[in-house]
Parts: C-alpha cells; structure tokens; sequence
C-alpha cells in the first residue's frame, strides 16, 4: 500500500527551491536534531573548538537561510548522507575566508551549546577514524539516543522513571544492570517471567521507535532498512580485549 | 573504562553509553518479515533457544498475554511451518485446566474464518503446563495499523466491519472472546490485501469459572484483558455474567479508540486506581463521547489524530457527531441490556452509516445516561447479585 510521506526529510525534499514554511520548519527540526555529528566532523578535520563552533553555526545558518535549495535534488534520499556532502563542500570552500566578519550578524542559529559539544568531543574515541566516520558514528549515537530519550519519556508516563532506570540496562546491554531475579523481587512479584517479558516489550517498542527516528531522515520509508545497516556497519565491528585502548580526541595534533 | 562490554554481543561500551550494534540491531529486527525470521538480537540470553515443547521447537518470546508467555516456535514433522505457541503461566494451571483446554481446543477447532488466527495443537509440556499452538499472525496492532497507513474514518469502519464478522462467527458458535483488545485484533498481509485476524480466542474461558479478572489482578497483578478494555460486568465478582455482549463493549472501546484516538478512559489512571478503583470507574463513568473527546483534546493531539485519519483538525470532531457517537455510546452503555444484542447488530448500524441510511443507534443527552445509569445502580445496591 503506498504510503503519503510526510516525514521531515520528504517535506524538504518536495519543497524543492520553494519557500515552503513547513519545509523550513522540517528542516530547522532535522539541523536542529543532527547538528552534533556536523560539529564532530569539523573538528576532526582539524579545526579547534571555538572555529569549530563558529563554522558549524555558519554552514547552518546558511543552509536555513538559503534554504540549499540549489543543492536538493529528490535523490537525495537520506539527509545524513546529503548533509555529509554538503558540509564537506562547505568547509571546502571556507577555507580560504576570513571567518572573524561571519561571526553574529543576526542570522538564523541553531542552539549549539558550544561548552556541552567540546565536552562531547573530547569523549568521542577517535582513533584513527576520518572526519566522514566520525560523523557517521556521531550520527548513528545522536539517533540511538533521541530514540531512548523518547523511550524513557514513554515509560515514565506510564509506569514511572524508576522502572525505566532498572530496565534500560537490559536494553543498552550494560554490564550494571540488576539480574531478572532482583527486579521481579523489587516489584513484588516471584515470577522472573514477567520481568522477562517486560524487557522483551522494551526492545520491541525502542525497535519501533528507532525506525521512526529514522524514518524522518529519509524520503522513502522503504529505506529505513538501508540506512539502519548503513548505521551498523558505521559503528564498526566490537574490538577484541586485547586491542589497545583507543586515542582520545586530542587538539594539539595537527589534524589528520 | 575500556573493558565495559555489552552483556549481549560481548562488544566494547563506550563509557556511559549503550551498545550501538544491539540497539540499532533492534531496529532491523522490528522490520523483519516472518520469513527472514528473527535477527539474534532478538534471542533473549535467558531463554533456551533449543527449548522444546510438544513437537515444536521454540525460536523466541515474543510477549505475553495475561495466560502466559507467547513464543514463535516451529513445527518440524508432519508439516514445517511457524507458530504461535501459547503455555500457561505457572500458578494458573490447575487440575480441570488440562480438560477444559482439551474441551476448548476442540470448539476452537471448528472455529474456521480468516480472521479468526487458527487453532493447530494443544497439550501439556513437561512441568505439566497446558499449551497450545496457533496460527502465527505476523502483524500489527489494528490501531497501529490505521495510524500507519493514515487510513480514512471510512476505511478504518470497513476494516471495523470485519473484525465484527470474525467475532460474530465465534459467538455463533458459542465461543466468546473475552479479552478483545489492539493487541488481539492484528492486521496482517493475505494475498497482498491488509486483513485483520483476530487472535487469543478462547483462552480466557479456559481458564475455568473459578478465576475471574479479580482474582488474576490482585493475586497475580495481571489481567486476560486490558483494563480499560473491560467490560462493566467482567470487572465484577460474578464471571458467570459474562456473555456475548460484553464482547460488544469491549468492540465499543475499539471502535472508540478508532476514531478517536485513543481509549474512553485514560489508563494511567485505570492503573493507578487500584482494582476497586478501576472497577467503580469502568461501572459508573459515562465516558465523553467521541466528538466531545475530541473536542476537548489538545491542539497537537487533535492535529495527530486529524492527520492520521486524513482530514483537517477542525473536521475530526464534526465527522464523529451524530451517527458514529450514538453507535458508540449504544456499544459502551453500561447496561448489557441496553446494547447491542450482538456483536452481528454492532456491525450492521455501522454498515447502516457508511451507506448512508439511519442507524438504529440513537443518541442519548447526558441527563438521559446520567438517569439510566443511577436506576441501575440503585438496582444493584437494593438487589445485590442480580443483574
């Protein structure tokens, strides 16, 4: 059955060189969302923080403005692989302007909390990786965690936060988590069964959630599929424990 | 720091983060069709994969219903195919629960019409606890559905229509449902064509008379049905009350959900309300009907709805006053008495509306229900335990 797409990226998409006020809400929405993995790609290639922060508000604050308009064409099916380019073409020709006449001016800016992004950063294990790798990883991090975020709002409507805290381990697949066993006992019940089954549900719904995520970054809900491998095989294979831990995101070298 | 690993794939966690690869694996496992099966994300580490029971082979939990745990399993011999196999929570099965799933079994056997999910097989697995093998339906939630596909006030009726077909073909032969519910009412692909197919038939009345959804809820903390999709007369001491009509309601709740958007009463706050609390709402409240629901909603809400039923936020409401909120008021009343007889009438006043003639449905001003209802609780307070 056909589907009428109206996800974010599909709006934008079809809006085309029209100034559409929906399109541009739609993609305020999206900058507003992925702007982290733009921040990261800038400064792995090399840029310090504050530059770092001034470019990616710049390449916003045209791309909203302007609109790119130029620059959609409707096979643009995802908007992470679009943005990936656009940047990269951005920085490109930034390169050779001064960039001290760019800064404020009143021009539309997405909220970057520089400090919180430079915290960010310096966590991301950077290893080797290029610039397009970090975005893609940061990007694929920024989905998994709007999709928790939505989660959890779910659940603390529903059964409260504390019953998320102690199943999202179970989720995330962390180490810390308490055994079936203690949380069936914390909610008074002697079945682990139960707490089984509510974790199951979790997945599922988090599963859900995620293909909505990104479902609003591409133009045909078919290519969720597509784009979620695209997200698994950017993340990178588990290392072994026997690998050297990886490097931190350090500014004093020169960038790669 | 660097030796966090994920308790699943055994892969490094960044630190404070989740497992990238599980968590976008389970995004790729919700897309899955049956035939590509389940991805191993979502194998649960606590369940024997190898597990069998009977002569199927069980793949994963995928839920549970208020029985017991649902599992997709597999039959090898005389025939490969996936199903769905139900076994009875342990504390539930009692000695006459063998005999009566055998009884129901048979009943259930005759039940033959696409949009009942067919019954193949009981038995008892090894610790004793019944079970019993379905067809599997791989679907979606009917509610889902409909938001989904943004189907139409029309198009959702029409698929309304023929779950009430599939129920109608239960009762006529004596089987109730008992537990209709989204979740129950799965819409899944037949020859191209969306149809819904309703699953868990029956298995409630196997239960036997002695357990009721009080006794379920305060003992075990579960219910067969959802709350809000309980019927008046289920959520009192007497299962014996129960009947084809209490079907009807709980097809009143879905219809109401349908249209609208969501449930007749919010259920947060069934939950919070403790079973008495649940009880007295679910018998007393007259819930708003669903133009006035709408009516009050709040601007986004109304706008999602709107969107998912294709039409402008200011119209929703204008399209479900008249003939659709009497339809629904006569399946919710409160009274069995004073519904539709069955659930065949419930579907007739529906095709009455979409073709355009008058249903037999009228709808009641507030002070009318307000005094229906007070008469018959002061029948039931003067002459407790008749209907």
């Amino acid at each position: 059955m056909a589907r009428f797409d109206t996800t974010n990226w599909s709006v934008v998409l079809r809006a085309g060189s029209d100034d559409s006020a929906t399109a541009r809400e739609a993609l305020a929405v999206l900058c507003e969302a992925y702007w982290y993995p733009v921040y990261a790609m800038v400064r792995r290639y090399g840029h310090q923080a504050a530059d770092a922060e001034d470019l990616t508000q710049d390449y916003f604050a045209r791309f909203l403005e302007k609109g790119y308009a130029k620059e959609l064409r409707p096979e643009h099916g995802r908007f992470r692989s679009f943005l990936l380019v656009s940047v990269r073409n951005f920085l490109h020709n930034e390169r050779d302007r001064a960039r001290a006449a760019k800064r404020g001016g009143g021009k539309p800016r997405i909220s970057l909390d520089a400090a919180a992004a430079d915290q960010r950063y310096s966590l991301e294990p950077v290893e080797s990786v290029t610039p397009e790798t970090l975005f893609e990883r940061a990007w694929a991090n920024e989905v998994l965690a709007r999709a928790l975020e939505r989660l959890e709002g779910e659940v603390a409507e529903t059964d409260g936060r504390d019953r998320f805290q102690q199943l999202k381990p179970h989720l995330t697949g962390d180490d810390q988590a308490m055994g079936y066993r203690e949380i069936a006992e914390s909610w008074g019940v002697c079945d682990s069964g139960a707490v089984r089954v509510a974790v199951h549900r979790l997945r599922k719904r988090f599963g859900r959630i995620l293909r909505d995520e990104i479902a609003a970054t591409v133009a045909d809900p078919a290519d969720v599929g597509e784009e979620l491998r695209h997200l698994l095989a950017s993340v990178g294979r588990f290392e072994s424990p026997e690998s050297a831990s990886p490097e931190r995101a350090d500014d004093s070298r020169p960038g790669r | 720091m660097a030796d966090a690993r994920c308790r699943r794939c055994g892969g490094a966690l960044p630190p404070g983060g989740g497992c990238a690869r599980c968590l976008l694996a389970l995004g790729l496992s919700e897309g899955l069709t049956p035939q590509t099966g389940p991805g191993p994300s979502s194998v649960d580490p606590g369940l024997e994969v190898s597990e069998r029971i009977g002569p199927y082979r069980v793949l994963d939990t995928v839920g549970s219903g208020g029985v017991g745990a649902v599992s997709l399993a597999e039959q090898e011999e005389p025939v490969r195919r996936r199903v769905a196999l139900k076994v009875v929570r342990p504390g539930l099965a009692s000695v006459d629960v063998l005999g009566r799933f055998e009884a129901e079994r048979q009943v259930l056997a005759l039940l033959d019409h696409p949009g009942i999910a067919k019954v193949f097989d009981s038995g008892s697995a090894e610790d004793g606890q019944p079970w019993v093998a379905m067809e599997w339906v791989p679907g979606v939630p009917i509610t889902e559905h409909c938001d989904r596909e943004r189907l139409t006030l029309g198009q959702r009726l029409l698929l309304f229509v023929e779950v009430c077909d599939a129920i109608q073909h239960a009762h006529t032969r004596g089987v109730l449902h008992r537990a209709i519910k989204p979740s129950n009412v799965l819409v899944t692909d037949v020859d191209g064509r969306p149809r819904p197919k309703v699953v868990d038939f029956g298995v409630a009345v196997a239960l036997g008379p002695k357990v009721t959804e009080q006794t379920l809820y305060t003992a075990l903390g579960i219910l067969v049905g959802t709350p809000g999709y309980l019927s008046p007369e289920q959520t009192g001491p007497a299962p014996l009350e129960v009947e084809p009509r209490s079907d009807v309601y709980s097809l009143g709740v879905l219809l109401y959900e349908l249209l609208v958007g969501g449930p007749p009463f919010d259920p947060r706050r069934l939950r919070q309300a403790g079973w008495a609390g649940l009880a007295r709402i679910i018998r007393t409240e007259v819930p708003s009907r669903p133009s006035a629901r709408v009516s009050t909603l709040a601007r986004g809400t109304v706008s999602e709805a709107a969107f998912r039923r294709r039409l402008e936020p200011g119209s929703l409401a204008r399209e479900l006053r008249g003939d659709l909120d009497a339809i629904v008021q006569k399946a919710l009343e409160k009274d069995p008495g004073q519904r539709y007889a069955s659930v065949a009438e419930l579907a007739s006043d529906v095709e009455r509306h979409l073709g355009g003639e008058r249903v037999t449905a009228a709808p009641r001003s507030p002070w009318e229900r307000l005094s229906a209802t007070l008469r018959n609780l002061w029948a039931r307070v003067a002459h407790p335990g008749s209907h």
